[in-house]
């Protein structure tokens, strides 16, 4: 479903990302792990649009993130680590000011109460977004993923600035996405939820990647039985450091 | 106090690396620092070694009283500047400061003195040179003409002005910090300083139009009458320190007066008791610098996140119960799909926050124009065309000010939100083209009602009117996106010297996009062409030009990294 393949980009010669290439296949959840600095917000900006990659190529569904721009956003869904709602839209009306803009207006009139539930923010649809407080404005953003039929999730520390239950509530969600089919590809610093929700990581380090796969392939690798996902990733980033 | 120095200059020269590290950046840190050595070398040679076969220049009107009455009001800018080193985007200590240098072992006084000596004399240099920069820039012939007066005493005498300007600005900076902190710690009020300043300024105003008046009245000139009212004692005792400063950079000239003599006096005594003060006030110093530095940050959020500013006088206007989300009508019953929503946004959110403005505008417009009109046709008084183009220029300006303020906001928010629009599945050559079409939109249906009620009070104007408002409307696209492109190069307003390109650049950069429009207008005008095809070739050129600018703007926006 979402593919990268040899990626590279460059600041001013520095490479933010150096030869990534990984899948995301249907129906599966896959963690995308590095210290500060490993080139994961790059990544996720890479394939959404928000850059574009210097070489290499990103496929979603078969079509060209460079080439087929347009047609490939279309079957993708953003949740970026620090949301930037238009604070003078009200709750309600910055939903569908995104359901406007992927042309799924009749979605959002199907889903909208729903949504607005499932994300606790019924009691605010008709407040201004310069209101909410910043978990709000994290729940709201992850709201405004859903109203168009994405079928691939790119999500940046989604969970930073969550409370417990709005965390629950979107690693619930997730798995329900994963179980219609949907490729979901999560950065995250949190490695006990990364362990628990995703079902294949991959360790980024200084722009490379370091190893991917499975808690028990990552394990091997190490050569760390029985190991939690912390000591596994730390093993790794430390003896690639060294 | 070494690391502050050293603190200073990194910052230089990395905010100057990294503006050379950009190409386009680079290109543009190189025009204005020729720019500013261009001029600030150039003019002043060209001013001193003119060519000599140019007859002398007419010694101005005024004579030398001219002159000090505009050093009297270039000082009042001067001046404010260091004595308002404590207050809003300009203060001088910063957050960092704060939780860097305040828990250093430097000494107060000495952390204070070195923060106010270095910040505050960089702003008063500055704003020195600027004024020298704009004064040789448009006054040159002016300039020319101060050699021409007699001289009193031999030039070398002039080394007294900057010696008393420093005296003078270091004076008020600390005085300035020493009201700050007594304000912060609750023992003054801000209001007698306030009240105090503003009544001054009153009475100043009050007596120089009243002399003016009068000396229209006695048939001579008003800027006459208001050169004598300086004489006034009660304006002489209040201009005392800006008029001391303006006689001492005069005193080649007008030689050793009451006013200099009292400055020489005045300023260096001042400096001293303002210090001397700050030293007895130094337990506050602290808690002074955390307020201002807090401020300073709200102040320079705001400058470079307009974003920011919204969502600061949103969350204030809800908290007092004055902003509602009120609907509005348009966005209520349209719901475009695709592109159009960012319109349907754009739209929203401008009604949301300035509705107020552009019908009060319009009204004020309407209003003058029914006054014109009921002077002219039942009253039956001939009123000249002037009045009526001069009343249409001015609110015509006051528009394009305005949307191209709204243009910068925008442009400023485009940037900022890049996270947030750019996974929207449209072409970047698109998105420019709503964003900009928006801000038009605003000043094209704002001033349609204005350009309406002008053609229907005086049909007289019809096709000029008509075809300046086109043409006004065409120019306003390739405007727009030049302060896009701009803000695309330079997106980081924390940054010292894309600041300093932003500013000094938008003008010319606004100035040089519209030259494509204006040209063929120009030549059509010289070429004595019927005005419909001077317009229109106008307008064709704004169009292909705006195409070729969508064009080059919507490549950086595809590049355009968030994280610069």
């Amino acid at each position: 479903m979402l593919s990268l393949s040899n990626v590279h980009k460059r600041f001013r010669g520095v490479h933010a990302t150096n030869g990534i290439s990984f899948e995301v296949r249907s129906g599966e959840i896959v963690g995308l792990l590095g210290p500060n600095g490993a080139g994961k917000t790059t990544t996720l900006r890479c394939v959404c649009g928000i850059l574009r990659h210097d070489e290499g190529s990103i496929h979603i569904d078969g079509l060209d993130v460079v080439t087929q721009e347009v047609e490939a956003k279309r079957l993708m869904a953003y949740i970026p680590e620090i949301p930037n709602p238009y604070e003078v839209l009200t709750v309600r009306e910055h939903i569908k000011f995104v359901a406007m803009c992927y042309g799924t207006v009749d979605t959002f009139n199907a889903r909208i109460d729903e949504l607005l539930s499932r994300f606790e923010l019924k009691e605010k649809e008709h407040e201004l977004v310069a209101t909410l407080s910043k978990g709000m404005k994290q729940k709201l953003a992850i709201a405004c993923a859903f109203v168009h039929d994405a079928r691939v999730f790119l999500c940046d520390e989604p969970m930073i600035g969550l409370d417990p239950q709005g965390q629950h509530e979107l690693q619930s969600e997730l798995l329900r996405l994963r179980s219609e089919g949907c490729a979901i590809l999560v950065s995250t610093h949190l490695l006990d939820t990364a362990e628990k929700l995703c079902d294949r990581v991959v360790i980024m380090q200084k722009g490379r990647k370091l190893s991917e796969g499975t808690l028990k392939e990552l394990q091997a690798h190490a050569r760390m039985d029985n190991s939690s996902l912390m000591d596994v990733f730390l093993h790794l980033t430390r003896e690639a450091e060294a | 106090m070494k690391p502050f120095w050293v603190l200073n200059a990194w910052i230089l020269k990395n905010s100057l690396r990294r503006g050379l590290r950009n190409p386009l950046r680079g290109i543009l840190v190189v025009v204005v620092l020729m720019f500013l050595l261009g001029y600030l070398v150039g003019v002043p040679l060209a001013t001193i070694f003119g060519s000599s076969d140019q007859p002398a220049p007419p010694l101005p009107a005024a004579g030398i009283r001219g002159f000090l009455f505009i050093l009297i009001l270039f000082h009042v800018a001067l001046l404010s500047l260091p004595a308002s080193a404590m207050i809003g985007k300009n203060a001088v200590v910063r957050e960092s400061d704060v939780n860097f240098l305040f828990p250093s072992p430097i000494p107060r006084v000495q952390l204070f003195r070195t923060i106010i000596l270095f910040r505050a004399t960089i702003s008063s240099i500055v704003s020195f040179m600027a004024v020298i920069f704009y004064s040789l820039l448009f006054g040159t012939k002016y300039v020319r003409a101060i050699p021409e007066f007699s001289l009193v005493l031999p030039p070398w005498f002039s080394v007294l002005y900057p010696v008393t300007f420093f005296c003078a600005a270091f004076g008020l900076a600390f005085a300035g910090t020493v009201t700050g902190a007594n304000i912060v710690r609750g023992k003054w009020s801000k209001r007698p300083f306030i009240h105090g300043t503003t009544g001054l300024a009153a009475i100043s105003l009050v007596l120089l139009v009243h002399h003016g008046l009068e000396s229209l009245q006695s048939g001579e000139s008003f800027f006459g009458g208001i050169l004598a009212g300086l004489n006034h004692p009660v304006l002489y005792v209040i201009l005392f320190p800006l008029r001391s400063m303006a006689e001492i950079a005069l005193i080649a000239f007008m030689g050793w007066t009451p006013s200099v003599v009292g400055g020489l006096i005045f300023w260096p005594l001042f400096l001293a008791l303002s210090y001397f003060v700050l030293v007895k006030n130094q337990e506050w110093l602290y808690d002074l610098g955390v307020h201002i530095a807090q401020r300073r940050t709200a102040a320079r959020e705001q400058l470079g996140n307009p974003a920011e500013v919204i969502k600061r006088w949103v969350q204030k206007g809800v908290a007092k119960g004055s902003f509602r989300p009120r609907q509005v009508w348009l966005a209520e019953h349209w719901t475009p799909q695709g592109v159009w929503a960012l319109l349907w946004r754009n739209h929203l959110i401008y009604w949301r926050l300035n509705r107020s403005t552009i019908m009060i505008l319009d009204v004020i417009v309407l209003l003058s124009l029914f006054v014109l009109w009921y002077v002219h046709s039942v009253l039956g008084i001939e009123i000249q065309e002037r009045l009526i183009v001069g009343i249409l220029i001015g609110v015509q300006a006051i528009f394009v000010a305005l949307t191209l303020g709204n243009g910068f906001i925008t442009s400023m928010d485009i940037v900022k939100r890049m996270d947030m629009q750019k996974p929207f599945p449209f072409s970047p050559r698109l998105v420019i083209f709503v964003e900009v079409l928006h801000l038009v939109g605003i000043y094209a249906l704002s001033t349609l009602l204005l350009v309406a009620a002008t053609l229907l009070t005086f049909p007289d104007f019809a096709q000029v009117l008509t075809i300046a408002y086109l043409v006004g409307v065409s120019c306003l696209f390739p405007a727009s996106l030049s302060i896009l492109f701009l803000l695309f190069i330079n997106p980081d307003m924390s940054d010292p010297v894309q600041r300093i390109i932003v500013g000094l650049l938008q003008l010319p950069v606004i100035a040089l996009s519209v030259m494509p429009g204006l040209i063929p207008a120009a030549l059509g005008v010289l070429l004595k062409l019927p005005l419909f095809v001077s317009g229109l070739s106008a307008i064709v050129a704004n169009i292909v030009w705006t195409f070729i600018l969508i064009e080059l703007i919507s490549r950086k926006y595809r590049h355009f990294n968030p994280a610069e």
